[in-house]
């Protein structure tokens, strides 16, 4: 052995996931052993980027040879040709045209093993302010052959045909939402990019846009070929400056090579791309809604149909996707609806984007493919809950979905399933919530903030959310009336189905979702004047125990409003009705002589 | 008309040329993810610090560039370092101090923190 140490890295991404990828490592771990050089070199496993296609991947360093295609039978000799007699394996070298700068790690294993990277696939590799990097991964090759080779009929029906849904949430067929646009013999006609991101705790489109802007312009490019469009609006949040940023110099960059702007890369089609600031609207996500806002008007839904599709932005045909679905486009157009559609459950194709927050340990953006379970996602990928304690339920789709409970953890990630479990898709928020979490308190959360949104226009959702949220306050606070749990059934019911838009009706879906799955939680407040996960302050009481107190008179000396008597080396006691729950003595005692209940 | 597939392939070269000569004899790569997460936990003070250091430390052959989010927003700000001929290492929860021993310590003289190593 030289200086130069030999490091033999796998790579364990999902595309290449298969038995005989499992067995390489332990069988590079035996085979090293025969050579007596099991503590000379590392062997890593990873999740490279960019090499797919051609798995099993292994890597050896120094010299950065590439073997593709490794079976673990081929082992022995990598091991005894190269490690030991410095001679790479000919035949199972490949890689040849893969630029050596351009390999990258995306992280360890167990966060990224799992992950099948489409929508992202260029975050955190690109640097997003570099369209030569874009280009250097295949960036607008796939607007170059659309260009080339594909009518706009063929391009719908690619699109079509591999089976993409829309990511915003309500999952309609994009192919058609297409086929629709390019049908109505109408001029001009639009293209837009609904970047108005708004559900509490998402962040996944401002992440696809931050780390790769160039997906989303050739996306929408390419739309605009395939249904006679020459013009997009990104339609984005004002308080996204920096994916602002990044759009804005990447439309410019685009721009400077001809890849938008006039006669793009010499064709007939020209296509430009403008941007829209939304000010932070949540109703701004509805599509009729966030039309009228790019025409300047007030941000508020109108009645469909007619759908944007025939009547969009100034009344003309207007295509109008999320920004995950954008990014998806290119990656078909390249790879075909066969690969596309071969991915994903029989309903719901490709991946989808989760933003995992919440009470799990690896919080973040991770993209699954459709069909992947909710038990895969925060067990495996997120690594389970934060400071093991006990699962209670996944919240999904933000503000119009629902909570599920442990029950329901095997369900596969589709946009049918999670529908059944009584909550939905949406754009891909996915909150954990463990014991601590109190499932009136959630659903009492999401209905402040859906009033507060609320655009005031129908008086379903105006007044019907803002009486939920009476009701739901009142039974935190320990004045729920046994009438309560059917009047917020009914009303729910009520909102849901004569509200205009889709904040309306899917707003009671936190309420009616935990009322289903948690509903001794609501009756334990109610009739018990209780709250079983301790979380709904007015409700907390703290008790001390005489078992346990040995009349230290700590938790009396903290006690902010001096509600605890009691003298030294005697049982204390705590003045219920002069106690603010502030857990000030619970913290401080030193023999856990306080309890909650 | 000339096919866009090929007016393409001519944007790309040049492109290809001009970051070429902008950087001939690049040995190492450091990259810093930021998108907002990474900002968030101070990723902009980390490429100014790697920048800084590399400076004046008078180093050549290592260029500082910057990604957005791969996911783990949580191990912000992630700081990848790819020297030739070795494989690429990833950093989590890398601050201004612990950037200027990445300079010192990985790039000049090759040895990885194991400590601060994504695993």
């Amino acid at each position: 052995m030289t200086d130069n140490k030999k490091q033999i890295m796998i790579c364990a991404g999902t595309a290449c996931t298969g038995p005989a990828k499992r067995e390489l490592e332990p069988e590079f771990a035996r085979q090293l052993e025969k050579h007596g050089l099991r503590d000379e070199v590392r062997i890593i496993e990873t999740v490279y980027f960019g090499l797919c296609g051609r798995c099993p991947i292994v890597i050896v360093y120094p010299d950065e040879t590439i073997y593709e295609h490794v079976k673990p039978s081929d082992v022995a000799e990598i091991v005894e040709s190269h490690i030991v007699g410095g001679k790479p394996v000919e035949r199972l070298v490949g890689g040849k045209d893969i630029d050596r700068s351009r390999i990258k790690i995306l992280g360890d294993a167990d966060f990224f093993g799992k992950q099948m990277r489409i929508t992202l696939r260029n975050c955190g590799i690109i640097n997003p302010e570099s369209i030569e990097d874009y280009l250097e991964v295949k960036g607008y090759e796939a607007l170059a052959k659309v260009l080339d080779t594909m009518k706009p009929e063929d391009v719908i029906e690619t699109i079509s045909k591999s089976g993409l849904r829309g990511r915003g949430g309500a999952g309609y067929p994009t192919g058609l939402k297409w086929k629709l646009t390019a049908e109505v013999d109408d001029d001009p006609k639009y293209v837009i990019c609904n970047a108005d991101e708004g559900d509490p705790g998402a962040f996944m489109d401002r992440s696809a846009i931050e780390g790769d802007p160039h997906s989303i312009l050739e996306g929408m490019a390419i739309a605009g070929y395939a249904v006679g469009s020459n013009t997009g609006y990104i339609y984005i949040r004002a308080e996204y400056p920096l994916a602002i940023k990044r759009l804005r110099h990447a439309i410019k960059q685009a721009e400077d090579l001809n890849l938008l702007g006039e006669n793009i890369l010499g064709s007939n089609f020209s296509f430009k791309i403008d941007i829209r600031l939304g000010a932070g609207a949540f109703v701004c996500g509805e599509e009729t809604a966030l039309i009228h806002s790019i025409q300047g008007q007030r941000g508020m839904p109108r009645p469909r149909p007619p759908y944007p599709s025939v009547k969009g932005l100034w009344g003309k045909p207007t295509v109008i996707n999320n920004v995950e679905t954008w990014a998806n486009v290119p990656a078909i157009i390249l790879n075909g609806a066969e690969w596309f559609s071969s991915i994903g459950t029989e309903r719901s194709k490709g991946t989808k984007v989760f933003a995992l927050a919440g009470k799990v340990k690896n919080t973040g953006l991770v993209e699954v493919p459709m069909g992947t379970t909710l038990r895969e996602i925060i067990y495996g990928i997120g690594g389970g809950i934060k400071g093991d304690k006990k699962f209670k339920a996944a919240q999904t789709g933000g503000p119009s979905g629902g909570c599920i409970p442990e029950k329901y953890l095997d369900t596969p990630v589709d946009y049918e399933s999670l529908q059944q479990a009584g909550s939905m898709m949406g754009s891909g928020g996915l909150i954990v919530m463990d014991e601590d979490t109190c499932m009136v308190d959630i659903a009492k959360f999401f209905l402040g903030f859906t009033q507060d949104e609320s655009c005031g226009k129908c008086t379903p959702c105006r007044e019907g959310t803002k009486r939920l949220l009476e009701i739901l306050t009142r039974i935190s606070e320990g004045n729920g009336v046994p009438d309560d749990l059917w009047k917020l059934e009914r009303l729910c019911h009520t909102v849901q189905r004569a509200s205009l838009c889709g904040l309306g009706r899917s707003a009671p879906n936190p309420v009616l979702s935990t009322l289903t799955h948690f509903r001794d939680e609501y009756e334990a407040h109610i009739y018990e004047k209780r709250c079983p996960a301790g979380a709904c302050l007015a409700l907390l009481r703290y008790y001390i125990n005489p078992e346990k107190c040995v009349g230290c008179t700590l938790c009396a000396r903290v006690c902010p409003v001096s509600c605890i008597s009691g003298s030294p080396k005697t049982v204390h006691v705590i003045d219920q009705d002069r106690c603010i729950h502030c857990g000030q003595c619970y913290e401080k005692c030193r023999f856990d002589a306080i309890e909650k209940r | 008309m000339a096919r866009a597939s090929d007016t393409l392939e001519k944007v790309k070269n040049k492109a290809k040329q001009s970051q070429g000569e902008q950087s001939p004899d690049v040995k190492a790569r450091i990259i810093v993810g930021t998108a907002t997460c990474g900002i968030a936990a101070g990723a902009a003070e980390v490429v100014e610090a790697l920048k800084r250091e590399i400076k004046e430390r008078g180093i050549k052959g290592a260029v500082v560039s910057e990604t957005g989010c791969t996911g783990r927003c949580d191990l912000e700000p992630l700081v990848q370092v790819q020297i030739d001929g070795e494989p690429p290492v990833l950093y989590h929860h890398i601050d201004t101090e612990k950037a200027k021993r990445i300079v010192r310590q990985h790039i000049q003289t090759g040895e990885i923190i194991e400590d601060w190593v994504v695993s």
